[in-house]
């Protein structure tokens, strides 16, 4: 490139420089610590393939977060999101760097992804920056027990998780199917990224200690274009329940080309993600009908069930996203709202201090008792950050609709 | 039986390798330029037959001629606009600047239609099947199938029978002799670029009713496109189709036999293997 050339470039990251400043200074204006925002590092895939649960978490933090400066913020400060996209675990790392060495960033809040929470809870963690985990369930993202990282829903390697499964199995699953569960033959299939093997790690163990008859297992790379191998090898297996981990765009596959190839098998029980996106809802439509799926939070209950003195209400939350996103929350923006509310609510309302020592003492003062929070579970931190009292819940599409199952007191449905 | 289920799936998925990677190799072939877009280019068919379905309520066949002539005027643009320039530089100006189209569509994409999963579901095509015996064949993935013959058939017919055909051969020969025989050679370029990208467009039509469209969607079949391109000889069209339903047979038998983890390390150790003992590739690259 002649030397000419650099001139235009050389003026434009001028320009560049400049603008910023300028955002940086109005950003940094004179208003009164008293009044000033809290500011709020949201770190999410919102773009790549992991968008769409990605934006679904970062719509239930929006509409937390829009309740919460109504209801007056903490002591009349209102909280401010600052959004940053990290659509791969590269990305995580160097926008949790940014965001935690960001002097104006009281916390960082994520991650959706297992394979995002991962990476940036290690460098939020390294520089002693509060990282609030509401949507990754890899037993990795606590167990490495990171000094800074609270993570609000559940983990794979919480007994309460192969628990539910478990229980369900015993008394939903094979009853309906008029068999025990060690006459059934059940199935395994799973994306191969941190989420499936983590998830299906424990079905395995689960499997082994509940001595299932494990006939098939099977994964495969999320990215795939074709699981016809996959399905073929699980319907050589002649299988009765089949437990299925995928990502988004490999449920929708897994479904349209089982329907296609004729594999049904009597009952099949999904894991969360994949299965209870909007995306997986308009690609399959009523293909999904009568479809189990566990996620770790549920759907479509009633005020009746939580606590009276929840503020704001299950139909509360349910109004206030409806009219703000156009539809009703799925489970990624029920768990996104949830954590950001006891973040708002019980965290930053009640530290003494809004410093990292100050959010952490909060954290571990959180004692939040079941039907205190819209997803039903209540919150309390065990040592290494993750919420004990988080929950697993099954449901079913009915008509193109999720209805919790299980456990049933929570059961609106059948 | 099982087997011959999973032939016939790997046969299927195999045409639609092969209608992306003969675009590539006809752009390879004749340009000598290696189109790191042509996946998004197929990311761009996909989304414009959404579009057509969902504003017009065209039905993703019959919205067919339409993406086709549309990618062939994008691609013919995209010659004309920028690809001239470095038709005659060195491959690194030519690599970089069809990864920058790539990353252009990709973002805009992104822009304009968000990171999610969109899918297209028309009955009877929806999980339609034609069962013989035992054996289910996905009607969208036939349709993709004849498709991708047809436009090999065709292409092979363009190259060898036609006046613009033998143009692009002698242009893929030798350049400059091509010129001195009066070949207007930037337009045969164009007109190249143009059928490249329609067929990217074609597989992004047949595509769009199997696999669900993301800004990303073409990153991943883009690069079974090049395995496949290379087995089947750099420039060769008859090659590269040939290649495509090898890739589509090797992948799903490995996946059934060894499990699906392990049919992509099938496919790129077969990759390497072909690099190695025959780097020419299954037709050596003299049809284009």
């Amino acid at each position: 490139m002649s030397k000419s050339h650099f001139k235009p470039v050389l003026a434009l990251a001028l320009m560049g420089t400049l603008a910023l400043t300028a955002c940086a200074s109005t950003a940094g204006d004179s208003t009164s610590e008293a009044e000033a925002p809290i500011t709020i590092g949201v770190l999410l895939p919102l773009t790549g393939p992991l968008s769409t649960l990605g934006k679904e978490m970062q719509n239930g933090y929006e509409v937390a977060r829009t309740l919460f400066n109504e209801a007056g913020g903490v002591d009349g400060r209102q909280i401010e999101f600052q959004v940053s996209d990290a659509p791969t675990p590269e990305d995580a790392v160097s926008v949790a760097g940014t965001l935690s060495t960001d002097p104006d960033v009281t916390a960082i809040m994520g991650s959706y992804s297992s394979s995002i929470a991962i990476p940036a809870s290690a460098v939020a963690s390294r520089n002693q920056m509060p990282y609030w985990e509401t949507g990754s369930v890899a037993a990795a993202t606590t167990d490495r027990g990171l000094s800074h990282l609270y993570r609000t829903v559940i983990s794979a390697a919480m007994p309460a998780y192969s628990n539910a499964t478990q229980e369900f199995i015993s008394k939903v699953a094979a009853p309906a199917l008029e068999s025990s569960p060690d006459e059934l033959r059940f199935g395994l299939v799973f994306e191969d990224g941190a989420y499936g093997t983590s998830a299906s790690d424990q079905f395995k163990a689960l499997a082994g200690t509940e001595g299932y008859n494990l006939v098939a297992t099977e994964s495969y790379a999320a990215n795939t274009n074709d699981l016809t191998s996959v399905i073929e090898r699980l319907k050589a297996a002649k299988i009765d329940v089949l437990y299925s981990v995928p990502n988004i765009n490999d449920a929708i596959l897994l479904t349209q080309q089982s329907a296609a190839l004729g594999f049904k098998p009597a009952y099949t029980l999904g894991n969360g993600t994949g299965y209870t996106s909007v995306d997986f809802i308009a690609a399959v439509g009523d293909t999904a009908d009568g479809l189990v799926v566990a996620d770790a939070a549920p759907l479509n209950i009633s005020d009746s069930l939580l606590s009276a003195d929840l503020s704001p209400t299950y139909s509360e939350f349910i109004t206030a996203y409806e009219e703000q996103i156009g539809r009703k929350p799925l489970t990624h923006a029920t768990l996104g709202y949830v954590g950001a509310t006891v973040l708002f609510q019980e965290v930053l309302s009640k530290a003494e201090t809004l410093d990292a020592d100050g959010i952490v003492a909060a954290a571990e003062a959180v004692d939040l008792g079941p039907g205190e929070t819209v997803a039903s579970f209540g919150v309390k931190f065990d040592e290494t950050g993750q919420n004990e009292r988080a929950g697993w819940f099954f449901m079913q599409y009915q008509e193109g609709e999720l209805v919790t199952i299980y456990p049933t007191a929570l059961a609106s449905g059948q | 039986m099982t087997t011959i289920q999973i032939l016939v799936s790997g046969v299927l998925i195999g045409g639609v390798y092969a209608l992306l990677a003969v675009g590539i190799t006809l752009v390879l072939g004749v340009m000598k330029i290696v189109n790191f877009a042509q996946g998004e280019l197929l990311m761009v068919g996909m989304y414009l037959t959404l579009l057509l379905h969902t504003v017009l309520g065209l039905h993703p066949y019959v919205a067919f001629p339409i993406v086709v002539v549309a990618l062939f005027g994008l691609g013919a643009g995209i010659h004309f606009g920028l690809l001239r320039w470095v038709v005659d530089r060195g491959h690194t100006q030519q690599i970089v600047l069809t990864l920058g189209i790539g990353i252009v569509l990709q973002s805009a994409a992104l822009m304009i239609f968000g990171g999610s999963f969109q899918s297209l579901q028309i009955e009877p095509f929806r999980g339609g099947s034609i069962v013989i015996g035992s054996i289910s064949i996905g009607t969208t993935r036939l349709a993709a199938f004849v498709v991708a013959g047809i436009a090999t058939i065709a292409l092979l017919f363009l190259l060898d029978r036609t006046l613009t055909g033998k143009a692009m051969r002698a242009t893929a020969m030798d350049r400059d002799a091509a010129t001195l025989m009066g070949i207007p050679v930037q337009r045969v370029y164009l007109i190249t670029m143009g059928i490249g990208s329609a067929l990217a467009g074609a597989a992004g039509v047949m595509l769009m009713p199997i696999y669900p469209v993301y800004p990303t969607v073409g990153v991943n079949i883009l690069l079974i496109g090049f395995v496949v391109v290379v087995l089947g000889g750099l420039g060769s069209v008859a090659g590269a189709f040939l290649g495509g339903i090898i890739i589509g047979v090797v992948e799903a038998l490995a996946g059934f036999w060894l499990g699906a983890a392990m049919s992509q390390i099938v496919v790129f150790a077969l990759f390497i293997v072909i690099l190695l003992v025959r780097p020419q590739g299954i037709l050596k690259g003299d049809t284009v």
